[in-house]
């Protein structure tokens, strides 16, 4: 299995996680983040952005524009309380179909 | 985001473009950055960070189909094509919108009669107890020697009717639409206008209301005419007598005869065939 397969789909369960933990972050401190926590979930840099303006749409996470330190425009995204209410559904869903798998690579 | 911005985005595409270029260009920087503090020489790190991002092209169009309602901005481009070629086909586009135009204007034209003959109800009290009365005709008296239904009726044949029908129904006589030459007396104007004849009691038992003055009644009925007496149209009162009190009284002659003025009948009523609407005269 390639590295992006293993994220295939649990990519906004992710940027969701991270934002939750961490406060607003731009889209390239998200990267640094999930790289941070695993060697194995490198994410597709670019399939990010798509991903967080999905997040946007469906009204899970929010942006604006800021300028930081260097005086450089970037932007910002920051969880929802309807992106926390998704959250917490997605990670319930993700730890039971986990758990499910588990339980088959065990027994079966 | 909402559909707002998704509008907003499909009807300003280089902002919304021009936006994520920027949030990727930054993401580049970063990464370049973060690579060069780890030792790698500036250029390799800017390649690197690129080959990691992907294709931008590609992530353009993916975060476009997101942020953008994109059906509306294909609809513009269709459009503005549309007026393109308009403007460079200048003659042909010309005849088909002047075809268009008649095409439509003739529709609406027959739709309008169709409408007014057939769907809306006569603006009378009881339109759906309205009977129209003809006789079937023998053979005999047709051209093509087939029996046929006459609107037509004597004067006999039609006080007999009315006193068959009472008390069930009351009769009333109509003629049909005809086209005379109206003038007033006082030689103001003349012009052909569509008159009716009616029975005196006809707007009683259609329940039609005086805008002005009185209607036609059954003592208008007098033999030979003693006082003839007219009721003009709602449109033809504003028309011609800019919707004057004075019209009372006001003397027509039409065809060889002259009519008295004594009402105007209330807007909606514009004589039983309803075409063009005049005056109700009897």
């Amino acid at each position: 299995m390639s590295r992006q397969d293993a994220l295939q789909g649990s990519l906004p369960l992710l940027v969701l996680k991270i934002l939750h933990r961490r406060g607003p972050l731009h889209g390239y401190g998200i990267t640094a983040q999930i790289e941070a926590f695993s060697d194995l979930l490198r994410v597709e840099q670019g399939s990010l952005y798509p991903a967080l303006h999905r997040l946007e749409e469906a009204g899970w996470v929010r942006a604006k524009w800021t300028t930081t330190e260097n005086k450089r425009r970037a932007r910002i995204y920051e969880i929802t309380p309807a992106g926390r209410k998704q959250l917490q559904d997605e990670e319930r869903r993700w730890t039971s179909v986990a758990g499910a798998i588990g339980q088959v690579l065990r027994e079966a | 985001m909402s559909w707002i911005s998704r509008i907003a985005n499909a009807l300003r595409p280089g902002r919304a473009a021009a936006d994520l270029d920027d949030e990727l260009q930054f993401h580049l920087e970063q990464r370049a950055a973060d690579l060069v503090r780890d030792g790698m020489p500036r250029a390799e790190a800017e390649r690197l960070a690129r080959r990691q991002l992907g294709n931008p092209l590609q992530l353009r169009e993916s975060s476009r189909d997101v942020k953008s309602a994109v059906w509306l901005e294909s609809l513009l481009r269709d459009f503005r094509f549309g007026l393109r070629m308009i403007a460079k086909y200048r003659n042909a586009s010309l005849a088909a919108i002047a075809s268009l135009a008649l095409a439509v204007g003739a529709s609406t034209a027959a739709f309008t009669l169709v409408d007014a003959l057939i769907f809306r109800p006569l603006p009378v009290a009881e339109p759906h107890q309205l009977i129209d009365l003809a006789r079937l005709l023998p053979a005999f008296f047709s051209s093509e020697n087939q029996p046929h239904e006459s609107p037509s009726f004597s004067y006999a044949q039609y006080q007999l009717l009315c006193d068959a029908a009472r008390p069930q129904a009351d009769l009333f006589a109509l003629t049909n639409g005809l086209q005379l030459s109206l003038s007033d007396d006082s030689g103001g104007f003349s012009e052909n206008v569509r008159a009716e004849f009616i029975s005196g009691d006809g707007f009683t038992i259609l329940g039609i209301h005086p805008a002005l003055g009185r209607l036609i009644q059954p003592d208008d009925d007098t033999p030979a005419n003693a006082h003839p007496a007219a009721i003009i149209g709602y449109g033809f009162w504003k028309r011609r007598f800019g919707a004057s009190p004075a019209a009372i009284g006001e003397r027509l002659t039409m065809g060889r005869q002259s009519f008295q003025i004594v009402g105007v009948a209330a807007a909606p009523f514009a004589g039983y065939a309803r075409i063009s609407l005049v005056d109700l005269v009897n």
